[in-house]
């Protein structure tokens, strides 16, 4: 995706033809830079639902009510929460989303944009001291900073009921549905929403993780391919073809009206209920690994990595992100 | 000697010319001058990539030495069962790299690893560690991995080197009253020179560069404590787009490794080829 793309003069009209969340991460100053492409992969808790009503738990739907989740499911011998961060991104979606749900999305921007400062805001320091938080409860199981994703092992702690609950992106359900199919067939696989932080003013129906993948237009084209470009994003990206289409290979299309689509696939209510938070969603962000600049990237996760291992403070992995920008 | 300018001389000549630009690796080079040397320079990263790396080479031929030295020495003797376990001991390297690192990582998962399973069944409570997430033994761990796969293949060179020493050698020894420690120090030792020579720059310039198990199992973590400068200047590269910077790693890996592999030729006398034969025939 080519940050110096072409500007539509104006945004055009098949724009709206798109779910406003899936458009944030591609629209600066108003102006729109790229066309989705592909599905939308939001990150959710997964959970395993016969561990919750064996214990006859609801899903936390706040901060608070994790943490109290969290000793009870400890108590009675499960590790709470799969942490595969030994990939490292599995630990940044716990950033992502306690930054929203403390200071909005407004933080998650100014880092984006490169702003001085931007990793210094408060709202970051307190996610990463929840953070902490729940490390120092023992709510990830033991060995989270060498478990791979890849390795299936983390699906496997949740689906053998040794574990209960694991925030990932919305691909978990196929990765699951491949590794054990009863457990997801029957049922047993739940899907949540990320809780609230109370005092927090991020909005609750928030998302973050891939909002999709995009397309743009270089500004060295010529006006001949500016055209042919145009045509593809009208005719073919933003059609409802493309969204059933999009629909038949198990991916999740971020274009208005595909809610009657999903009825016949194999799973169709995981998928529902994901384009409905994806439609409904105030904002949604776009997974900071990909977003911020990859000489920040590298660094970011592996410094974050490092808070989780409780081997470094809040302020000092904000102040070195900082110190990132001036150095560059 | 065009061959070796083509695949050696031209790419260094590269690295150490691109290591004055930065370049994101599509878009045109910006000439950058010495701020990628500047920046190495001041990075505690950096430091702290080249002194895992200096421990890595150290404990690598610590380790592997003796244990290779030793096997070698054993498969060389004649008696026939000793073979058996010489077909034994090159098992690792029959694997690929990435199968080896695959494999290891797997019995090494601290909840379903074939490891843990053995602490349970034996009861030995230390078997359950945190093995590739615990600071301060996850290089420890690597260390060994590398060599596990390794020490085999030294192995095999020490017990090609003992089988060259002349028995008359040994008789003379024996003639003259010597016993097994004086036979090892003062004719099996000096004979070998030569091949300690080659097995120790084998270990010292590859595990300088060595990069397949750290990338596979750790990616340089926990935190940075097994980022070895080899993958350093992978992840600075591919992932963070700093070709420039990513040279500097190049350009600085490549003089320690050729400058040690001429030390230790110089060192041993390797380079006269003096015949270690007088007196035997």
């Amino acid at each position: 995706m080519s940050r110096s793309g072409n500007r539509a003069s104006g945004n055009p009209s098949w724009a709206s033809n798109f779910l406003p969340s899936s458009l944030g991460a591609v629209t600066f100053g108003g102006q729109l830079y790229g066309v989705p492409i592909q599905g939308t992969q939001p990150v959710y808790f997964f959970y395993n639902k016969p561990i919750f009503s064996k214990l006859g738990l609801a899903f936390p739907t706040t901060f608070s009510g994790l943490l109290s989740a969290v000793a009870t499911l400890k108590s009675h011998g499960y590790a709470p929460i799969s942490l595969a961060n030994g990939d490292q991104w599995p630990g940044l979606m716990y950033l992502e989303y306690l930054t929203d749900r403390i200071g909005g999305p407004s933080v998650a921007q100014d880092i984006v944009l490169g702003k001085p400062g931007a990793w210094s805001n408060p709202a970051i320091i307190k996610a990463l001291t929840d953070v902490q938080q729940l490390a120092k409860a023992g709510a990830f199981q033991s060995g989270y900073d060498s478990l791979k994703f890849s390795g299936g092992g983390s699906d496997a702690l949740v689906y053998s009921g040794k574990a209960a609950m694991q925030l990932m992106g919305d691909w978990d359900v196929s990765s699951m549905l491949g590794l054990n199919k009863s457990f997801v067939t029957s049922g047993d696989l739940g899907l949540a929403p990320f809780p609230s932080v109370e005092g927090g003013s991020g909005d609750p129906a928030d998302l973050a993780g891939n909002t999709a993948s995009y397309v743009a237009i270089s500004s060295k084209a010529t006006a001949a391919q500016k055209s042919v470009a145009e045509a593809f994003f009208q005719e073919v990206l933003a059609s409802p073809q493309y969204a059933k289409a999009s629909v038949g290979a198990g991916e999740v299309p971020v274009i208005k009206g595909a809610t009657g689509l999903f009825a016949g696939q194999q799973l169709a209510s995981y998928d529902q209920a994901i384009y409905s938070s994806v439609q409904s969603a105030p904002s949604f962000q776009y997974s900071w690994d990909q977003a911020v600049p990859p000489q920040e990237a590298t660094p970011m996760l592996a410094d974050l990595a490092q808070v989780f291992e409780l081997t470094m403070t809040p302020q000092k992995f904000a102040a070195t992100m900082d110190s990132q920008h001036s150095g560059a | 000697m065009a061959l070796f300018g083509v695949f050696i001389v031209v790419p260094m000549l590269g690295a150490a010319v691109l290591s004055l630009f930065s370049w994101n690796g599509l878009g045109t080079p910006h000439w950058a001058g010495a701020a990628n040397w500047i920046q190495f320079a001041h990075d505690p990263l950096a430091r702290q990539a080249l002194t895992v790396t200096a421990k890595v080479v150290v404990f690598s031929w610590v380790v592997q030495t003796p244990i290779s030295m030793a096997l070698g020495l054993f498969t060389a003797g004649s008696q026939r069962y000793r073979s058996l376990y010489a077909a034994l001991y090159v098992l690792p390297l029959l694997l690929s790299t990435a199968g080896i690192a695959l494999m290891w990582e797997a019995l090494l998962d601290p909840n379903f690893g074939g490891i843990t399973a053995l602490s349970r069944s034996l009861n030995l409570g230390f078997l359950r560690q945190n093995w590739l997430g615990t600071p301060s033994i996850t290089l420890y761990v690597i260390i060994g991995l590398i060599a596990w796969q390794f020490i085999p293949f030294h192995a095999l060179l020490y017990q090609m080197g003992r089988r060259q020493i002349p028995g008359v050698l040994y008789e003379a020894a024996r003639l003259d009253g010597a016993s097994p420690a004086q036979l090892f120090w003062r004719v099996t030792l000096p004979q070998l020179r030569y091949t300690i020579v080659t097995s120790s720059t084998l270990i010292v310039v590859g595990s300088l560069t060595y990069f397949d198990i750290v990338y596979i199992m750790t990616n340089g973590g926990p935190g940075y404590t097994t980022r070895v400068l080899s993958l350093d200047m992978y992840q600075a590269a591919f992932q963070q787009n700093e070709f420039g910077y990513a040279s500097v790693l190049a350009v600085v890996l490549g003089v320690v490794g050729v400058g040690i592999a001429l030390g230790l030729v110089r060192f041993s006398g390797f380079g006269s080829m003096a015949s270690q034969q007088e007196g035997a025939a």
